[in-house]
């Protein structure tokens, strides 16, 4: 097979008409630069806009139960002062929806590939689910500012903008946990919550079996009570809820005696979990899982796994040693794509444009693109668990699984025949769009059976539909 | 060209929905519609995130309760005592019924409900979600310990549970891989939100697209069988939803049948987070009931989870990962009105309630797990199916005793 098209394939969303495809490992390597250097389509401009909207939402809920308390309240002014809340959660949902749509643009119509696929790797083994309101105009910033703006970077700082982001914070409880012996954990009688350093050990850093004790998950969430964001979206440590004293990670000591934390002493404790050899390990293994196999090779993952010592967690040392590495070239089909990298490919084949994928035509629950990903089983930014999406093939091909997906295929080759949304340079014959969409990596029998299809329509799905689509 | 693909004439239909041919089908004969023997169900709800079974059956009677657990034993409080503002939750006494569970309050009283507390699996001490549910779902003494599900493996011990998918024996209900049912034994697997109906030619196909692909080629299999006649429902995914599709394939030809539902890692302000699952549990079980009409007589349900949570609360009026937790059972066929493994309750052969004192609880954080809840879904399959004792004591079930059975069916 040509590499161009296991480099497409394999490492980015797959080919786009016009588009030149990356030929080999310096390519790949050079998309995350571009990457991390160009501005993505979502989540940046209008940030400071969902906080005011967020504010504001959040001023009018304090008065409206100021209101509520006094018994003589002026009910116009209260109905009054609900319709305008409702409003501002409005604009947050509407402004979220556009992220989600412009999330989806990013990843169609970025030129690097690899990058979109790191990026989407790490949002994922970062997972924040959208749970509460406040998260409408938390999740896009995650995505952009804790996630892309690291992956060409090192781990640690990725870790430590992720585990400390408010999203994250929001999503785990985080914001809650309050040292018993603090100023206000003696006052209220209040305590700690281990969720979050729970899952910054057992998924963001050292794997379950990375060797870590009840003990020191405790000692973690004392060392992260207090530990919250301020207004201006900026995680920050509280004093007075914060645990006064010593805490001791992995044998290793942080804080002061009598003392409370602050933000530095958690960031140390993140900034040495990023670089334990159990996080290496734990992390090389998922990377390789999902660019290799549900399988991969030790071998294949002691060389990133090696790649990470060496560099203490220097992604970009970890992805040339994935790139360089003969296994991910050796094994085209071994992945099958998550419904959002199905999604995204099938886009990215079909030439969409940027206009197509923007407000007002598209609808919330546009089922050709955002809304889709629900019917197909992956609905964006709501994995129902903090480790995320699964990551094998056996999770993803169920008979309801599959099912979706030839529903989907259907109602896209339908308006593929109808030029509905077929770019310029997609091929108007369904030969020419299995050529253009799987180039080398179709396989005979699809070649015969689009050939075979009684309608133009049938032909776009069965490409769609066929296993090397759906492979990578 | 070639002449094999030209012949084909393909439905407009292609992966659409619509009425199909079914009987024409050569996967799908009249013979496959035989009743499948005995009439008892089961049906497993996968409680995901750990519910807190000291909440949702909280112990009011223990006098440690109110010190671990000043916020939560509140709502327990107000429930049993004189003059409650509501009605009265107590159970037997001792144990309280969470507001939450109201609606199946019903239930109880029929003799219907019945709760085990104090279970668990043998996985302890990791407390992470996602072994515990491997190990609630795979069987076995740990993680890493089978590569299927226990109640796939149950298929090939249960006399007469037929060797074909056709039947639809045991189905696994919703969008989200189980692990339990997956496995060697023939399961089906479907979410009541997909709409697929493939016709014999889009049948036939999709073998050739997918023939040198075993993955793609029996899921496609699965899905022309079990999409048949299918339409994508609107909220297909939702409690009720699932609960009501699993109804109507237990009406049907279907004995076994399970699915998931999510919500129950209440971290935080767990009085206001647990409403919504608890609203989800008691609503899908009631679907159940609705949905199976008579059929309910002989239904057993068992809902389980992967670990129960801290004695304590924690500082944010939640709990945190902890150990022992409850099982729930419901259904005609059960013998209700009773809790398991509590102080009045305790089986000959069974440790009993372990207690709230400090000394009591296990790692000084957590209710002591004194029961196996496997050894609940090995007595069910045992007493529902007739799944010889020896067989569930190895392969779906290694190394568990079961003896000390207290005979959970009415």
């Amino acid at each position: 097979m040509r590499r161009d098209t296991i480099a497409a394939i394999r490492f980015g969303y797959g080919f786009r008409p016009n588009e030149t495809p990356p030929d080999g490992p310096e390519a790949l390597l050079s998309q995350v630069q571009r990457g991390a250097a160009a501005e993505p389509r979502f989540a940046v401009e209008s940030q400071a806009d969902r906080a005011s909207l967020l504010e504001s939402a959040r001023t009018i809920e304090k008065r409206l139960k100021k209101l509520d308390a006094n018994p003589e309240r002026d009910e116009d002014a209260r109905a009054e002062l609900e319709e305008v809340r409702q409003k501002r959660i409005k604009a947050l949902k509407t402004a979220y929806f556009e992220d989600a749509h412009r999330r989806i643009a990013q990843a169609v119509l970025s030129p690097n590939g690899f990058y979109e696929r790191l990026a989407t790797f790490w949002t994922n083994h970062f997972n924040v689910s959208q749970r509460e309101r406040v998260q409408f105009a938390q999740i896009p910033h995650f995505a952009d500012r804790a996630i892309r703006a690291n992956v060409a970077g090192s781990f640690t700082d990725m870790l430590t903008a992720a585990a400390t982001h408010p999203a994250m914070l929001v999503y785990l409880t985080q914001i809650r946990s309050i040292g018993p012996n603090s100023p206000v954990g003696k006052k209220r009688g209040r305590g700690l919550n281990e969720n979050l350093a729970r899952e910054v050990m057992e998924l963001h850093t050292l794997g379950v079996d990375g060797g870590y004790t009840q003990q020191d998950v405790t000692e973690l969430a004392r060392l992260l009570t207090g530990l919250s964001y301020n207004k201006k979206m900026t995680p920050a440590v509280f004093p007075r809820r914060a645990e006064p004293g010593v805490k001791t990670v992995l044998g290793r000591r942080y804080g002061t005696r009598g003392r409370p934390h602050d933000i530095a002493d958690i960031r140390r404790a993140l900034a040495d979990l990023a670089v334990e050899p159990a996080t290496a390990a734990h992390v090389s293994q998922k990377i390789a899982r999902h660019f290799i196999s549900d399988d991969p090779p030790p071998e294949a993952v002691g060389a990133l796994e090696t790649a990470w010592r060496r560099s203490d967690g220097d992604l970009g040392a970890v992805y040339r040693a994935l790139v360089e590495h003969a296994a991910p070239w050796e094994r085209f089909g071994d992945k099958v794509k998550t419904p959002f990298d199905f999604l995204i490919s099938a886009l990215r084949a079909a030439g969409v444009r940027e206009k197509q994928m923007q407000k007002p035509k598209l609808k919330p629950r546009n089922a050709i693109t955002l809304g889709s990903l629900g019917l197909l089983g992956q609905p964006l930014w709501r994995a129902p668990a903090p480790d995320g999406w699964p990551d094998l093939a056996d999770e993803w091909i169920t008979p309801q699984g599959l099912g979706a997906r030839l529903d989907w295929s259907g109602r896209a080759g339908r308006r593929l025949a109808q030029r509905a949304f077929a770019g310029p340079g997609v091929p108007t014959d369904p030969r020419g769009f299995l050529d253009s969409a799987l180039a080398d990596a179709a396989r005979p029998v699809t070649r015969q059976l689009v050939a075979g299809a009684a309608e133009r329509w049938e032909g776009f799905a069965l490409v769609l539909a066929s296993p090397e689509f759906n492979r990578r | 060209m070639t002449d094999a693909a030209s012949s084909l004439t393909i439905s407009r239909r292609l992966f659409l929905g619509g009425a199909c041919s079914l009987a024409a089908s050569p996967l799908v004969t009249p013979a496959a519609f035989a009743a499948a023997p005995g009439d008892n169900r089961l049906v497993v709800i996968l409680l995901r995130g750990a519910m807190d079974g000291l909440d949702v059956l909280a112990p009011y009677g223990d006098p440690e309760l109110r010190a671990l657990r000043p916020t939560l034993a509140r709502a327990a409080d107000a429930g049993v005592g004189p003059g409650s503002p509501t009605q009265d939750r107590s159970l037997d006494g001792y144990f309280a019924l969470h507001p939450g569970l109201d609606p199946l309050a019903p239930l109880w009283r029929a003799g219907e409900l019945t709760a085990v507390h104090a279970v668990s699996t043998p996985y302890r001490d990791g407390r992470s979600h996602f072994d515990g549910q491997d190990v609630l779902e795979n069987g076995a003494a740990d993680a890493h310990g089978a590569g299927s599900g226990w109640l796939n493996r149950a298929l090939a011990v249960i006399p007469g549970a037929p060797a074909q998918l056709e039947t639809r024996y045991a189905v696994a209900v919703g969008r989200r891989y189980m692990l339990m049912l997956d496995g060697p034994e023939p399961a089906a697997s479907w979410s009541p939100a997909t709409g697929v109906d493939l016709v014999d030619d889009e049948r036939r196909l999709l073998e050739r697209l997918y023939a040198d692909d075993p993955l793609f080629a029996s899921a496609a299999e699965e899905a022309a069988l079990i999409g048949a006649g299918a339409e994508r429902r609107r909220g297909g995914e939702k409690p009720a939803a699932l609960a009501a599709y699993a109804a109507e394939m237990l009406r049907g030809e279907s004995r076994i049948a399970a699915f998931s539902l999510g919500g129950w890692d209440t971290h935080l302000n767990q009085t206001k987070g647990l409403r919504r699952p608890l609203a989800a549990l008691s609503e899908a079980i009631l679907t159940l009931r609705d949905g199976l009409g008579p059929t309910w007589e002989t239904t057993a349900v068992l809902a389980i989870t992967e670990f129960g949570r801290t004695a304590r609360e924690n500082g944010g009026r939640g709990t945190d990962h902890g150990s022992g937790g409850a099982a729930l059972l419901a259904g005609g066929a059960i013998k209700g009105g009773r809790i398991l493994n509590g102080p009045s309750g305790a089986q000959a052969g069974w440790s009993g309630w372990p207690g709230l004192r400090e000394s009591d609880l296990y790692e000084n954080r957590d209710l002591r797990p004194t029961e196996d809840v496997r050894r609940l879904a090995a007595w069910l399959l045992s007493d529902l199916f007739d799944a010889p004792p020896g067989a569930l004591g190895h392969e779906v079930f290694p190394g568990l005793d079961l003896l000390g059975n207290p005979g959970l069916l009415a």
